[in-house]
């Protein structure tokens, strides 16, 4: 390796020439290899890791509610190796699996890993070298069986009794309720809104991230910002309230010019000032509407980006063929639309941040072969196809995370079950994962009608070693873990995280990562 | 949108928008909540006395209100801030001026429930942007100009209108400097117009 050549510009002028190639290379249309390559011939080889630390990540963070299930996607090997000899069917503590043995298939990964699927995720055989799943994570604990807004895994520490430093987590929802959500406190931030705040000091023109309330009734999620201002990310609760905040036209700004728009912020922090005092509000809530006139600054004004949504007619063959309709009370939006607009606001550039939020209706006591089958091909083939369109765009695969979530409980493989024991299922997608099927699910025992199972966590190397309660959190892994992995894929600076107490001190799973 | 699209969402904008007034008696004042008994009021102009608006005394037995949380500004409900807007102006809800607004009533923070869409009374800087968007024209509209012509060079009148109070030393100063750079009257009266009807003491609580 020879001299870097940025040596051979101008001390005074190399910030902004690093700068400009952080743009530059930063664009999607980029290979990730050849932009390190580059970053390395310029910067030498060990500051392009640096370099590669401050270009932008995408993020989708998928939350899927009501205590969703997996099983047709991915099999436990314990019950993928036993299935021949188990009890199937819809009711009670029989195996909800709708496969005879013969149908569930092998495949090893790159990584010396494995997977079993169904002929229901067949679909996502392409990806499973960068998707890692593991579902032996912290139980939810909402009071009814385990239906929670928040979850450890996406909020470490939350609680129930605000602790020191804690605030409420609900706050940024709209219509927000207890049933079926509870009232948590925390001081982790969540995911997607962490790293909306990190890509948009990074590039402080992007769009605001967005989160999609798509959730067909009032169980929803929290997103929470903790301290960090400017961070929350905008709720959308319609498809129309979606189009209107990404119109296909701008045809007038709200203030013509920069430098109107900078006075204008500038006049109402002064014509407001007083009445914070006036309505008897704190210095936090100054604080915050402070950040916001300023990034509001940026908004009265702005070069706009332009992103058509709705899709045209080849668009709504690709994302909504073989995917079932939204199951619930009140429709609002399909998974196969969420996970389309998604990939149109991350591809355009438009925001680097969303989550989906969807559901299936919570279903109890019983679950027949048509729930486990549009959950299978509700989740598997909008990711399957999300991934597919993100690794067409060059170097962009390689910078995007996209995390799964099973947002409040997952369940046992029993049919008759409930999200507080079992499964809490995490996945983990992206050019940085290395994908394999984590811990393991295995029958411990027949009852006559069905099974009891017996649950392994993996342990530091990924093996289904370690003992974890089917019921309890002992032996499974602690939320923070999780957290931790998703913000390392993330490329959040781990010195940004030490401000969070309930992550400190506990380690990303690094089996996840490649 | 067609042109009976649009007529019929101004049609039920206004007739679900008569329902309440944000206004708490004749003074155009914003309203402390959503009393039906003053929807009388909407559209009427107030005065130019400088007096707070009369308020019910709390009866000392009744339970305390709902407590908003200090940490956060919360806005008006949208229904309240455009019962306010038409008592400012002097205007009916259902005039074309409201157009705008109404069209970007949900992202502006308005509900329906039965879509499952719930009020969302955050004052982030996308509904700023889109707050900003939704009253340029009533600071446009001729009827408005009419009402407040000297608002270029004294924005006292609209502001004792808006927040029911006159305007302090400090506000006068920051409503005078929205003006910086613009290099006619109809850009300062916009500037101005547009300052005093996006400020905290109009559209929060």
């Amino acid at each position: 390796m020879g001299k870097p050549r940025i040596e051979s510009i101008n001390p005074s002028r190399r910030r902004a020439f690093m700068q400009m190639c952080a743009a530059v290379l930063a664009a999607p249309a980029v290979p990730a290899a050849f932009r390190f390559a580059t970053n390395s011939e310029l910067f030498g080889e060990a500051h392009a890791f640096g370099v590669e630390a401050t270009l932008p990540t995408y993020f989708i963070e998928m939350n899927l509610r009501d205590q969703w299930d997996f099983g047709h996607v991915f099999v436990p090997p314990g019950i993928a190796q036993s299935a021949a000899s188990l009890t199937r069917g819809p009711g009670g503590d029989a195996l909800s699996l709708f496969f005879t043995a013969d149908q569930i298939t092998s495949h090893a990964t790159t990584h010396g890993t494995n997977f079993y699927l169904t002929p229901d995720s067949q679909v996502l055989i392409p990806h499973l070298d960068n998707i890692a799943v593991v579902e032996t994570n912290q139980l939810c604990e909402g009071v009814i069986h385990g239906h929670e807004s928040c979850n450890p895994m996406r909020s470490p520490g939350r609680s129930r009794n605000q602790g020191a430093g804690q605030q409420p987590t609900w706050l940024g929802e709209p219509g927000y309720s207890e049933q079926g959500n509870d009232f948590w406190y925390s001081s982790t931030p969540t995911p997607a809104t962490i790293h909306n705040y990190y890509q948009k000091q990074m590039s402080p023109d992007l769009a605001n991230g967005v989160t999609m309330k798509f959730i067909s009734r009032f169980h929803t999620i929290s997103h929470f910002a903790g301290d960090l201002l400017n961070a929350e990310l905008q709720r959308i609760q319609s498809v129309q309230g979606l189009f209107d905040a990404f119109p296909t036209t701008i045809e007038d700004l709200a203030i013509p010019t920069p430098e109107e728009s900078a006075v204008f912020a500038a006049a109402l922090k002064k014509a407001d000032a007083g009445f914070f005092a006036r309505r008897g509000y704190n210095q936090d809530a100054r604080n915050k509407h402070e950040a916001h006139l300023a990034a509001a600054q940026g908004k009265w004004y702005h070069e706009p980006k332009i992103v058509n949504l709705p899709f045209d007619e080849p668009e709504t063959a690709y994302w909504q063929t073989g995917v079932p309709d939204q199951v619930g009370d009140n429709k609002k939006a399909n998974i196969w639309e969420q996970a389309g607009w998604a990939y149109k606001l991350l591809s355009n550039e438009v925001t680097r941040t969303v989550s989906m939020e969807f559901d299936y209706l919570d279903v109890h006591d019983t679950r027949d072969e048509s729930v486990m089958k549009t959950m299978a091909a509700q989740s598997a083939i909008p990711l399957a196809r999300l991934i597919e369109s993100i690794k067409a765009i060059p170097g962009m695969w390689e910078r995007t995370v996209i995390a799964i979530y099973s947002a409040d409980g997952g369940r046992s493989p029993s049919a008759n079950s409930y999200g507080n024991g079992g499964k809490s299922s995490f996945v983990l997608c992206g050019g940085m994962v290395r994908g394999g099927y984590f811990g393991d699910v295995r029958p411990s025992g027949n009852t006559g009608s069905g099974h009891t199972w017996e649950y392994l966590s993996p342990d530091a190397s990924g093996a289904p070693v370690v003992p974890a309660g089917g019921g309890d959190n002992s032996g499974r892994l602690n939320g923070a873990q999780t957290w931790r992995t998703v913000m390392r894929a993330l490329q959040i600076p781990d010195e940004a995280l030490a401000a969070y107490p309930d992550v400190v001190g506990h380690q990303p799973l690094d089996f996840m990562l490649a | 949108m067609t042109n009976c699209a649009r007529l019929f969402t101004l049609i039920t904008a206004a007739t679900l928008g008569g329902c309440y007034s944000g206004v708490t008696g004749d003074r155009g004042g914003p309203a402390a909540n959503d009393d039906d008994d003053a929807a009388e009021s909407v559209g009427e102009a107030g005065d130019d006395s400088s007096q707070d608006p009369p308020r019910l005394p709390i009866p000392e037995d009744e339970p305390p209100g709902f407590e908003v949380p200090a940490s956060e500004v919360e806005l008006l409900p949208f229904h309240v801030r455009m019962q306010n807007l038409a008592a400012v102006t002097g205007q009916k809800l259902d005039h074309a001026m409201f157009l705008e607004l109404w069209e970007r009533r949900y992202a502006l923070g308005d509900h329906d429930y039965s879509q499952l869409v719930a009020p969302d009374l955050k004052w982030s800087p996308e509904r700023m942007e889109g707050w900003v968007r939704g009253i340029k024209p009533v600071c446009d509209d001729p009827a408005f100009q009419a009402k407040y012509p000297d608002l270029a060079t004294d924005p006292s009148k609209l502001i004792r209108e808006a927040f029911a109070r006159d305007a302090n030393a400090e506000e006068i100063a920051a409503y005078t400097e929205v003006t910086v750079g613009q290099l006619d009257g109809a850009g300062r009266y916009r500037m101005v117009c547009l300052a005093v009807l996006t400020s905290l003491d109009f559209v929060a609580r």
